[in-house]
């Protein structure tokens, strides 16, 4: 019996002590489980159907060779998005989508004045926005604010700092900022 | 002392405490949870733009996981040595040779346990079976009468084994007649295949 919702979903342990001996009716289970998800995990940070699905490819891939080592079968959800994650900027590697922030932008930079009001809401369209932020800043910016990882996992993740994580966030904030305010301004004009 | 965008963003214990007492940091608390909201609505928009086809990629995953089994089983034969090179050919044969005794073996088993019911289908089957063997022992000799293009033997070899799984499996799992002679009609023709590349290289040397 399958409860909750996205990674979240519990499975039965007696399901995944199955998997672990090679059952392919459990392994199918958990696939039919936490796949979707998966998807969405990475198609919202990878914005493309196909390599989206190349990523849940692969990673399930890794979940089922890998599966037979998982101790703790209580997590079997964050461990399986981490997997994904881990797939997907590995990916978004491969295809230089990721570049490395300059080294001074990684210095921490203290502002008070990112949240002085609610800018988004002059913003006409923030999908748009969203799609100006580099593939690094909006990586951050997706698995800090949607998928609710900590700056020390993104930094292990990116194999980083967590100066480089908070250092990202705060400039996909700092950029978001720029480009509503610019748009604000635009849709004022007209 | 107000707290920086960078404690509001992940704010720890002190920060949460401060905030409580703080108007000032509150608010920008509540402007950054208002522009996090939205933030994440249209996020989760592009998951209704590109429904996942669970059923499709479910099938694309468990051919991946045969091919990788497969892959397993062959890819040893692959990276050998010039020197096992020699002996894998041989090593092939024998699997190869067993392989199809087995197969010959269950074929008969199954024939003689329908003796009754003994049609065409089986007379084909028979007959295929035959032909498997002569074109077998034709690759053989080819192969011990020249010793090149061991790759492309290994390439035989490793498909005639994958053609092999799936005709035990025929057998195992009792599939209709029609289904072995087509398992039968696709093993000869890879060995057809090979038997005539085999001799237009022989012919060329």
């Amino acid at each position: 019996m399958v409860t909750g919702s996205g990674f979240n979903q519990d499975i039965s342990l007696n399901i995944i002590e199955q998997a672990q001996a090679g059952d392919m009716n459990a392994i199918e289970c958990i696939y039919r489980t936490y796949s979707e998800p998966c998807h969405f995990l990475a198609l919202r940070l990878c914005r493309d159907k196909a390599l989206s699905e190349d990523i849940v490819h692969d990673a399930f891939m890794n979940i089922i060779q890998q599966i037979s080592g998982l101790k703790d079968r209580a997590v079997i959800g964050g461990w399986i998005k981490r997997i994904v994650t881990n797939v997907a900027i590995n990916k978004l590697r491969k295809y230089s989508r990721i570049e490395s922030l300059p080294s001074k932008d990684e210095e921490m930079l203290v502002s008070h004045n990112l949240f002085e009001h609610q800018w988004l809401d002059i913003c006409d369209d923030l999908e748009k926005l969203m799609t100006n932020l580099s593939v690094t800043t909006r990586t951050v910016l997706i698995l800090h604010e949607i998928e609710g990882y900590t700056h020390q996992e993104i930094a292990e993740i990116f194999d980083k700092t967590e100066s480089f994580s908070k250092a990202a966030l705060s400039r996909a904030y700092t950029k978001l900022k720029q480009l509503a305010l610019a748009q604000g301004v635009i849709y004022a004009s007209k | 002392m107000h707290l920086s965008d960078e404690q509001l963003l992940a704010p720890d214990k002190h920060s949460h405490f401060h905030l409580r007492k703080c108007q000032q940091c509150n608010a920008r608390y509540q402007h950054l949870t208002s522009i996090r909201g939205q933030i994440k609505q249209v996020v989760s928009r592009s998951d209704d733009i590109h429904p996942f086809n669970q059923d499709h990629a479910w099938q694309r995953l468990k051919l991946s996981l045969e091919d990788a089994k497969g892959v397993t089983k062959t890819s040893p034969f692959i990276k050998v040595s010039n020197v096992e090179r020699t002996n894998f050919w041989r090593n092939c044969s024998i699997a190869l040779a067993a392989s199809l005794l087995l197969m010959v073996f269950i074929g008969f088993d199954n024939l003689s346990s329908s003796q009754h019911g003994f049609d065409s289908q089986n007379e084909l089957l028979t007959q295929l079976i035959n032909e498997n063997n002569q074109l077998q022992k034709q690759v053989l000799n080819l192969n011990s009468a020249n010793n090149q293009n061991k790759a492309q033997l290994a390439l035989i070899s490793a498909t005639i084994q994958q053609h092999d799984l799936s005709l035990q499996q025929a057998y195992l799992v009792n599939k209709a007649d029609v289904e072995k002679i087509k398992l039968w009609q696709q093993r000869k023709d890879i060995l057809k295949r090979a038997t005539s590349a085999r001799k237009q290289t022989q012919i060329s040397i």
